[in-house]
């Protein structure tokens, strides 16, 4: 069985009573059965000195998108039709994540009817255009709430810069140079994606990250 | 103050690249601190383990010790954004005014967790 274990040692000496924790686990899927299988490796992002817009680290997406042409979806409606151009019509899945104007966040595929239509899980909130629009698809999605973790690291070495993480829109915290963190990442919906902010930096942000777990399975 | 965290991760089974690093760090701390505690995680509500209204950055470490339950951890505004699984530890910082909750998904739980301030 695949093994993947995790050590963690925390040592202060904030108190009379020193601190000395040293825990080490072994990461396996949901269920406990099986070690995790699946890992990004071990990636780079460098954000230079104008970098600093929110930018999207980790995708909930697993192996990028891919572009549905000449898409025809009207206004409340759930199902697209659309070409089969490039034989598109062989990728579509069940759960892909959609993106597009006026299709709203969260949206995937529900169902695939044929080689030139599939049903949204939710209507459109507006017309996406009438024979020539296109809808960005996921190939592929952590499987939500499932046992993946998530490693950051910022590896700067100026003292006052940081890193603001952010899961699902909400501010988890600041890694300064040198911090690293550690922990599970629920990944429960398309809008999970992780994102780093690196807003007041005076140099360049190196950020290292990894995440390993279950992946799509 | 210090707290030195130190993080291994080894793997030499699973990928045909090992997986094989430590990093540490030298955090600066100060109170408040709470020292390692041992908490019942309940399903009947959330429990609240950092209050989002004390000021400043929190560095937090919890360990699940339940054999076969996990724990939902979230922000004081119930946004769920883990799931910490059985026998499994988590460390990270906190947004000052975030503050963090944790909840029982099946039941019952024992969990250990502590918290620094950055200084």
């Amino acid at each position: 069985m695949p093994t993947t274990t995790a050590t963690i040692t925390l040592n202060s000496d904030i108190d009379a009573s020193p601190l000395n924790i040293s825990d080490t686990t072994t990461l396996y899927n949901a269920g406990l059965d099986t070690g995790v299988e699946h890992t990004t490796g071990m990636q780079r992002k460098v954000f230079n000195v104008e970098d600093i817009a929110k930018i999207q680290l980790i995708p909930t997406i697993i192996g990028g998108t891919f572009t549905v042409k000449e898409v025809n979806l009207g206004s409340g409606d759930a199902t697209v039709t659309h070409g089969d151009v490039d034989s598109v019509s062989d990728l579509i899945k069940v759960g892909q994540p959609v993106i597009g104007t006026n299709v709203v966040a969260n949206v995937t595929v529900a169902s695939v009817t044929d080689d030139t239509h599939f049903e949204l899980s939710s209507t459109a909130s507006d017309v996406i255009a009438s024979d020539k629009g296109s809808l960005t698809l996921g190939y592929n999605v952590y499987t939500p709430n499932k046992a993946n973790k998530i490693y950051i690291r910022n590896s700067s070495v100026s003292d006052t810069d940081y890193i603001v993480v952010t899961i699902n829109a909400e501010d988890i915290g600041r890694l300064y140079a040198g911090d690293w963190m550690f922990m599970p990442w629920s990944a429960a919906n398309p809008l999970s994606n992780i994102f780093v902010t690196a807003a007041t930096q005076t140099s360049t942000v190196i950020v290292d990250y990894m995440v390993i777990g279950e992946g799509d399975s | 103050m210090a707290l030195i965290p130190t993080l291994t991760l080894t793997d030499s089974t699973t990928f045909s690249d090992e997986i094989s690093f430590s990093v540490t760090d030298s955090l600066s701390v100060t109170a408040p601190a709470q020292g390692l505690t041992k908490v019942t995680i309940t399903t009947a509500d959330n429990q609240e383990l950092v209050d989002e209204a004390v000021s400043g950055v929190r560095y937090f470490f919890a360990k699940n010790t339940d054999a076969s339950n996990f724990v939902v951890l979230q922000t004081t505004a119930s946004v769920q954004y883990a799931r910490l699984s059985p026998g499994e530890f988590c460390f990270f910082p906190i947004n000052d005014g975030a503050g963090l909750e944790a909840r029982a998904d099946t039941a019952s739980c024992i969990l250990e967790y502590a918290y620094w301030a950055k200084a």
